[in-house]
């Protein structure tokens, strides 16, 4: 079952007789200055639609004022879209009474701010028991699943230390504790890491996607920095003035900007951080070939391919490389297969890795590196070449 | 020139609202005189020294030291000056009315909180009962509820109401947004975000805001001897009216006390340390 639906979802804000005639404008692509200026009205979101299937992380990221908040409360209907359906789950929240919303708000949300929205009259275990403690959990149960979580954030000696007192990473992840407390499927987060400050910030991320992969969720993550967008998305919706422009995975944005505004965005990215080896590999299909080839065989593919280098693949898997060299080294040019003369292939570069971590190893082959998938299949070449192209924004076909 | 008797027709107004509302004012002024007679029978029954002893302990308890050494001593004089009596009836008649005050100012602040247009209708209101000059109060309180110590309470209860009506107002409305978002983001209904997140956040201010009206209510206890309302102010009035300085001089000082007492140990109360 699809987590989260967003489909055509309108939010204005302004006086309320003229909000439909607003809708009705933005419906037709007027600029939403125009609609400002004819009805007074502020269109903070403006038809957006997307979907979210299972646990990942979706970030939307945009400008400020570009209706990111807006957006995310429209999600947990904090607040009610002016027009649009929202589902979580199979629930509509728009047939919904303010009662199964409540109830909704306590068993499947859960929302981090970007100043925490801590209370600090409580100490910790009373913050981040908070979700527990409107849900009507006893106070053993909750003081109990409190310390479980504030293990998990790397909190567990402060428990009874007043909010004032910590710093503000530890106050963020004390608002991340009270969230993941509830064990809501669903995390609301408004940019969570924007208040605090650059290190600290990366360390929280770099705990977050851990976090994630200990316990998935379904995050919508909501930020105006391009690089955590980019570092945190499983996919990315990047947001202009209420408007989805593009929904992507980090690679896509940077690698298929589909609009000007994206494209200005991505221009300064480090793409090495971004791109994967599986994201921008050459097809191998050309190169790879079966190890009991004959030698003939080998120099015909290599002189098709214009390569020096054939790879070795059988069942999926790169069992050695064969270097034209060494062909005339075989023992017999006639009826000899390549597995006489093959290397050992060099360790292959997994496809998730980012470029910037398989730079060193790509520059000190001759060869392009194989790469492989999660189940070590070879899916494709990865070349000093390539990596250069994909850094320097050269499209391959175009 | 014209003859206005203003005067004449207030006192129609007055005496028709006297007999048509007497169940009303009926009301009003038991229930007042009931929260009197419970305080004074309170602070009346133990010995006086036992009452000091322990007006002292708490002090130091809540703010020190200092402030209990000061408790000890200052109203180890009022007793030694003979106005103990009168001391702990006018502590009575500041309980009273900053009860009442209290009881009908905080649901008042909250609801201006939740309201603009109640915030804006009541902020002039208050404005408007803070210039007033003290004495004003006391002329509607003795044409509805005659002489004594409840017309008294009455006239303080108004005249001390505003400080805890506009901080709890104040205070609600200064509680950090996303406090209030969380609470409706994990699903508080609007009653536990009042309970749970507002006025908890809020509790400083608003007992800021209790400390000015009890500080309001004593200096407004001591005018109404002026109605009957007795304790200290009824000495003070006696010393003026008899120029007498020593009695002047001993119950005025047994005000001071009194009210440095209250503050040092309300304050403590709203968490300044
Ligand atoms: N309650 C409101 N009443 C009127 N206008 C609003 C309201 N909330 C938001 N807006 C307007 O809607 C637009 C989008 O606001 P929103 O807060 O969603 O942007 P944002 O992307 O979260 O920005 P930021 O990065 O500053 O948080 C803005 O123009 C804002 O002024
Ligand atoms: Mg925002």
């Amino acid at each position: 079952m699809t987590a989260i639906v967003v489909q055509d979802v309108f939010k204005v804000f302004g006086p309320g007789k003229s909000i439909d005639e607003a809708v009705q404008r933005a419906r037709k692509g007027e600029t939403l200055s125009d609609i400002a200026k004819a009805t007074g009205c502020t269109v903070a979101v403006n038809n957006a639609s997307f979907e979210i299937e299972g646990p990942q992380i979706f970030v939307i990221m945009g400008l400020s004022g570009s209706g990111k908040s807006t957006l995310l409360r429209c999600v947990n209907y904090l607040l009610e879209p002016t027009s649009g359906l929202v589902k979580l789950g199979d629930q509509d929240l728009g047939a919904m009474d303010t009662k199964s919303l409540r109830e909704l708000r306590k068993e499947k949300t859960a929302m981090v701010f970007q100043h925490f929205g801590l209370l600090d009259n409580r100490d910790v275990l009373g913050n981040v028991g908070f979700g527990l403690e409107l849900r009507g959990v006893s106070e053993s149960e909750r003081t109990k699943k409190v310390k479980e979580v504030l293990e998990l954030v790397g909190l567990s000696e402060h428990a009874n230390t007043r909010i004032d007192e910590l710093s503000g990473g530890m106050q963020q992840r004390i608002g991340l504790a009270r969230a993941l407390a509830t064990d809501a499927d669903i995390l609301l987060m408004d940019e969570a890491f924007s208040a605090l400050d650059p290190l600290i910030r990366t360390e929280m991320q770099t705990e977050f996607l851990d976090l994630q992969k200990q316990m998935p969720k379904v995050v919508l993550f909501i930020t105006h920095d391009l690089g955590e967008a980019l570092r945190l998305g499983d996919r990315v919706a990047i947001l202009k003035e209420g408007a989805i422009v593009q929904i992507d995975t980090p690679e896509q944005i940077v690698m298929n900007p589909q609009t000007e505004y994206v494209e200005a965005f991505v221009e300064n990215v480090d793409r090495s951080r971004v791109l994967t080896a599986g994201a921008i590999a050459v097809e191998g299909d050309e190169v790879a070939v079966a190890p009991d080839l004959s030698v003939d065989d080998a120099l015909n593919a290599m002189e098709d391919a214009g390569s020096s280098v054939l790879y070795l693949v059988e069942d999926g898997r790169v069992r050695g490389i064969v270097h034209r060299r060494d062909l005339d080294r075989a023992p017999s040019k006639d009826n000899g297969t390549l597995q006489a003369v093959a290397a050992d292939a060099p360790e292959p570069v997994h496809a998730n890795d980012h470029l910037l971590d398989v730079i060193p190893r790509v520059a000190n082959h001759e060869i392009p590196l194989p790469v492989v998938d999660d189940e070590r299949r070879f899916i494709g070449l990865l070349s000093k070449t390539r990596i250069l192209q994909a850094i320097a924004r050269i499209k391959r076909h175009d | 020139m014209i003859d206005i008797p203003l005067g004449k027709y207030v006192e129609i107004g007055i005496e028709w609202m006297n007999v048509h509302l007497a169940p009303f004012f009926e009301a009003i002024s038991t229930g007042t005189g009931a929260a009197i007679a419970f305080f004074e029978a309170i602070l009346q029954a133990p010995p006086s020294w036992m009452m000091l002893l322990f007006i002292a302990a708490l002090a130091w308890r809540l703010a020190g030291y200092r402030v209990g050494l000061f408790c000890l001593v200052g109203l180890f004089l009022v007793d030694g000056m003979g106005m103990w009596l009168q001391t702990m009836q006018t502590l009575a008649l500041v309980l009273s009315a900053t009860v009442i005050a209290v009881t009908i100012g905080i649901p008042l602040g909250v609801w201006a909180s939740r309201s603009d247009i109640v915030s804006r209708t009541v902020r002039p209101i208050l404005d408007f009962m803070q210039t007033m000059p003290a004495f004003v109060y006391l002329i509607p309180a003795v044409l509805f509820f005659r002489l004594g110590q409840v017309p008294g309470v009455i006239a303080t209860v108004i005249f001390a109401m505003p400080p805890v009506v506009r901080m709890t107002n104040f205070g609600i409305r200064g509680v950090s947004e996303e406090a209030v978002e969380a609470g409706r983001a994990f699903g508080a209904s609007a009653s536990e975000l009042l309970f749970k997140v507002q006025l908890p956040l809020s509790m400083p201010t608003i007992l800021a805001g209790v400390n000015q009206t009890i500080m309001l209510a004593l200096s407004m206890v001591v005018i109404a001897a002026m109605i009957g309302a007795g304790g200290l102010g009824q000495e003070v009035l006696r010393g003026i009216q008899q120029l007498r300085i020593d009695l002047g001089f001993e119950s005025g000082l047994a005000v001071v006390i009194l009210a440095i007492v209250i503050d040092r140990i309300t304050q403590a109360l709203g968490g300044g340390k």
